[in-house]
């Protein structure tokens, strides 16, 4: 197991991308659900990703920065990468002193432009979980 | 790595994506980088903003010819590379580099390269010549699908010796010149895998 897996692993995550010093983790919560699309669109989320950590520019079709800020004493913006109706939700943190993508939920059949504002809802109560729990970790 | 991410990497569909959404990446960046919409590269390429729609698209393919000519339209030009290299975009090459690559040589490779094969070649039903850009991107194009059709039959010795042959007189005049190595990186690096 690497270093980065293991590490990924004290949060309950997954290490999917770990390139130019970033890196996006996959949470346990999420997982299930991404493992189980079709194979192109994994590869096209995990694509996405790479150019993410890479900072590369990246199109209003494989990323969206701001899908909404949480509340409830944690402001963290919730992001998604994208792929046909696919989105994974996630948000931007220092974890360990990396900047780091987590990934906290999946929404796999969106059929409007506009996100699902059940799963956006869930997806913001799992970043502000997420905060709560390591949120004093991350340095 | 775990194991489904692992085959996930190791599968063709990871290949395939990971090349367009890097282009789409390099496409995007661009345009920003020109202030530049969607509108203004189709007008530039000569063709229906739908049509550069799809080039960003996730389900669409695009053609090397189409996406020659996007690079085109930016005064860009698209370096493929194997293996380690990476897919980059340069500075589109002036008329008079185009000239000095002696690109009416190559191209008379290819066509040879496709009589032999007894193989017909067409670009938009027009004769192969020229020294422009889309027409570079092209041969580049045909080179890979000589590769194909030559390694297809089997005749890859065949193929060698005769690219060795030709780049004593087209492309290793090329390079002894010094003219760097992001011109003509295909051709540098197959001369380097020759020998």
């Amino acid at each position: 197991m690497s270093d980065s897996e293991d590490k990924a692993e004290r949060f309950h995550c997954e290490s999917l991308v770990d390139r130019g010093g970033n890196r996006v983790l996959l949470s346990a919560e999420a997982s299930k659900e991404f493992w189980a699309v079709d194979t192109r669109q994994q590869a096209r989320l995990l694509a996405n990703m790479e150019l993410w950590a890479e900072g590369r520019q990246m199109t209003d079709k494989q990323f969206n920065g701001n899908e909404g800020r949480t509340k409830g004493g944690v402001n963290r913006m919730l992001m998604a990468f994208k792929v046909h109706k696919i989105r994974c939700y996630g948000f931007v943190c220092p974890l360990e002193g990396r900047k780091t993508f987590v990934i906290v939920d999946l929404d796999p059949a969106k059929k409007t432009d506009k996100g699902k504002v059940r799963v956006l809802d869930r997806a913001k109560d799992r970043v502000i979980a997420f905060e709560k729990r390591y949120g004093e970790s991350y340095e | 790595m775990n194991d489904k991410l692992k085959s996930l990497r190791e599968s063709a569909e990871y290949a395939e994506e990971k090349l367009v959404a890097s282009v789409q990446s390099l496409l995007e960046e661009a345009l920003r980088e020109r202030g530049w919409n969607k509108s203004d590269l189709a007008r530039k390429m000569g063709v229906s903003k739908a049509r550069v729609s799809q080039m960003f698209s996730d389900n669409q393919n695009f053609t090397m010819r189409l996406l020659a000519n996007a690079f085109h339209a930016l005064g860009e030009e698209l370096h493929l590379g194997r293996g380690s290299q990476r897919v980059e975009y340069k500075g589109i090459m002036t008329e008079q580099v185009c000239d000095q690559v002696s690109l009416e040589d190559r191209m008379q490779e290819v066509s040879h390269g496709f009589e032999w094969l007894d193989h017909q070649i067409e670009i938009g039903g027009q004769p192969i010549s020229g020294h422009n850009v889309i027409r570079e991107q092209a041969a580049l194009a045909m080179w890979e699908a000589l590769d194909s059709a030559l390694e297809s039959m089997g005749t890859k010795s065949s193929r060698q010796s005769r690219h060795r042959d030709q780049e004593k007189t087209t492309i290793s005049d090329w390079s002894n010149q010094d003219h760097g190595s992001n011109v003509i990186p295909m051709v540098r690096k197959r001369a380097a895998a020759n020998g």
